[in-house]
């Protein structure tokens, strides 16, 4: 049985993400204890809110160092909305935040002004996923192209290598990144937890695959 | 734009007003949500319709029941006046919550939780009531009182003290099926960028298009068809993709 540990640190809806883990057939538990973290076999870091928040209370349960302990050792870690965001270089919400730079770039604001088309900020919507076909490092999601999923945020990735973007979703004419992936790293923008099946889909086949 | 499934509730109860009065008991709320979430509910709103008066929100276990077995987003409503209270509607399993009364009486509110929880989990639940041609007045504890605040002024102020989300209810509207109060989605969603939900009145798919065609609205609540079936979700969803609206793609 994989250990799974969605790691618990103040910053996010974890109730329903061990409930829709459960529903796909896996236990989880809630920590922010380094002896469970570092003995997971896939880690989940959740969250909401704003990049600096998390950041800080990361900091503050002395989870930065685990996380990165635990990545060293190559096992799979899954970053959520802003759980994903945090994984990049740098952040620029409400000044410029550093980042636990597993993904190289940064995460910023959502263009607000492009083409003078008023664009509503925050983007809560369900948006249709499309995978890049050349970045053919996630195999087992590409069924899931083109079905709705469910975001909510106000700032978005900017991947600096292409080659990490896997998935992205249109909102307006933006290309939003919605999976990331570098190496171990794997990053969602939207809530799978709360995207009805397709999200319990795309979870399952994101452990499994992470041990296929 | 999103399909939200409306749930008013009173103690253990859906309720299902006129004007948001008058209410009528409709069984138990999680059976319905769990029905929504079945048949493509984008998301469900739960509003406690009594909390305010009585200074608590007693929703908690009913959301924590929901979130069981149900994966899309619920907004929670009613009496959060606190970070303590928000906290503890976000540890049942809430994704948003929503102020009205006290947000009012105390605006700050609003900006404390949008800092701390992000902009994206706090709606402003705006009960308004026509007073003349492009105008309306705010009202609070569930349309039972009006305030001195203008709807347009109000929501401006809001979306300046951080707030992600607007939930619009026409309490003339609200019950009646007789259609949404166009003019006040419009004046509305011209005047801030943050999402509005247009609620209160819908009766009919053609509905549909005036809230988001010219309204402008994001997306729709909706009580009354649903709870009564007279219209299904899945005919919606359906009026949406013919409108060739941004809607979410549901398989069942």
């Amino acid at each position: 049985m994989k250990k799974i540990v969605i790691i618990n640190y103040g910053c996010g809806n974890i109730l329903s993400l061990k409930r829709a883990l459960k529903e796909i057939g896996y236990e989880s538990s809630l920590s922010n204890k380094n002896d469970d973290i570092m003995s997971a076999d896939f880690v989940i870091l959740p969250g909401v809110g704003a990049f600096q928040n998390a950041i800080e209370l990361l900091n503050k349960y002395k989870l930065t160092k685990t996380i990165k302990d635990y990545v060293a050792l190559k096992k799979p870690l899954l970053g959520i909305c802003l759980g994903m965001q945090i994984l990049f270089s740098k952040g620029y919400e409400m000044g410029s935040h550093t980042g636990l730079n597993f993904i190289e770039g940064k995460v910023d604001k959502i263009d607000k002004h492009l083409k003078n088309k008023k664009i509503k900020i925050p983007h809560i919507n369900w948006s249709n996923l499309f995978f890049i076909n050349k970045n053919s490092k996630f195999n087992f999601n590409k069924n899931l192209s083109g079905r709705s999923f469910y975001f909510v945020h106000s700032y978005m990735a900017y991947p600096k290598n292409e080659i990490d973007l896997i998935a992205y979703c249109r909102y307006y004419d933006i290309d939003v990144p919605a999976i990331v992936k570098s190496d171990n790293i794997i990053g969602f923008q939207f809530h799978p937890e709360k995207s009805g099946k397709n999200g319990l889909e795309i979870l399952k086949n994101t452990i499994e695959e992470a041990y296929a | 734009m999103r399909i939200i499934a409306r749930l008013d509730v009173k103690g253990p109860n859906l309720i299902k007003s006129i004007n948001l009065e008058g209410l009528r008991v409709m069984g138990n709320p999680n059976d319905f949500a769990k029905k929504y979430y079945r048949d493509g509910a984008d998301e469900l709103i739960f509003m406690d319709l009594v909390a305010s008066l009585y200074n608590r929100n007693s929703l908690h276990e009913i959301i924590k029941l929901a979130c069981e077995d149900i994966f899309i987003p619920f907004t929670v409503g009613g009496g959060i006046r606190s970070l303590d209270d928000a906290l503890k509607i976000f540890d049942s399993g809430a994704d948003k919550i929503s102020l009205n009364t006290n947000a009012v009486q105390n605006p700050n509110i609003l900006s404390i939780l949008s800092k701390r929880f992000g902009s994206q989990a706090i709606v402003l639940s705006v009960e308004a009531k026509k007073k003349q041609k492009e105008k309306w007045d705010v009202y609070v504890e569930s349309g039972r009182e009006k305030t001195d605040l203008d709807v347009i002024d109000w929501v401006k102020q809001a979306q300046d003290l951080g707030i992600g989300e607007i939930l619009l209810t026409s309490v003339d509207q609200e019950g009646t099926t007789e259609g949404f109060d166009v003019d006040l989605i419009k004046s509305v969603t011209n005047v801030v960028d943050v999402p509005v939900i247009a609620s209160g009145g819908f009766g009919k798919l053609d509905d549909l298009e005036k809230a988001v065609k010219i309204g402008g609205a994001d997306a729709v609540a909706i009580a009354h068809v649903l709870h009564y079936e007279k219209i299904s979700l899945r005919d919606i969803r359906n009026k949406a993709i013919e409108l060739n609206l941004d809607v979410r793609k549901f398989n069942q």
